[in-house]
């Protein structure tokens, strides 16, 4: 059998949509617990440090720890890390909050800048979902491949996940 | 043989179940979008190929296993 499903997706707060644990619960109570019971700050921090270095592979971006504001003041706050390019010197940061909600932090001080903010916080998510399905297949028991190619500026990911 | 391929552009994630037997694709269907919240990736569906899943039934698949 085979099913296509497509989904709209925006990262928030880790949570589990509502109606569907109970679901879960009615076919497979042990799961639906499980679920329940799983600590993904970890995994999700994970996923954040494997997606900067997904994103450090495109032309131009560049992973690294720090950013600065207009004045060249660093920030101060704990950051997962950050990227930086030439439209946007001082680096889009990735905090990651204790109930593990994504948190992006930037000087969005000229018009350019903020142009590639969003570019990157595009990018950036659509990574971020590569990384997270990858790692969700795994617990699952799949064996899973990321390939991700670019073209005129366009990036798109797949994950393939194979299970006996 | 079970194979999940995930196709990712804009925000937008299709999943193409392949393998599965009778309900159990809608099941991994349930259990990949409740880690997906877990992991902090709010997601709806906004197409559900239902129609495939209808026909097939699952049968074929139980037969030929």
């Amino acid at each position: 059998m085979s099913k296509i499903v497509i989904l709209n997706t925006q990262l928030g707060a880790p949570q589990v949509i509502s109606g569907l644990l109970d679901k879960i619960a009615a076919q497979n109570p042990a799961l639906a617990d499980w679920i329940k019971q799983l600590d993904t700050v970890p995994i999700i921090r994970e996923c954040i440090e494997n997606t900067l270095t997904r994103m450090s592979q495109i032309a131009g971006i560049r992973k690294e720890k720090s950013i600065t504001d207009y004045y060249g003041k660093a920030y101060a706050g704990e950051l997962a890390g950050s990227l930086k390019t030439d439209r946007l010197p001082n680096g889009l940061g990735l905090k990651v909050n204790a109930q593990g909600t994504i948190e992006f932090v930037a000087d969005d001080y000229t018009s350019e800048w903020r142009s590639e903010i969003e570019r990157l916080r595009k990018l950036f998510t659509d990574a971020f979902l590569a990384e997270t399905t990858s790692s969700i297949l795994q617990i699952l028991g799949y064996e899973v491949q990321v390939h991700t190619t670019h073209k005129d500026g366009n990036v798109y990911h797949s994950v393939e996940g194979v299970r006996q | 043989m079970k194979r999940v391929k995930v196709g990712i552009k804009e925000g937008k994630v299709t999943l193409d179940f392949d393998g599965f037997v009778g309900g159990t694709c809608s099941d991994e269907e349930d259990t990949i979008r409740a880690l997906y919240g877990k992991m902090g990736v709010e997601n709806d569906v906004e197409y559900s190929d239902n129609k495939r899943e209808r026909e097939a039934n699952g049968n074929a698949e139980r037969e030929r296993s």
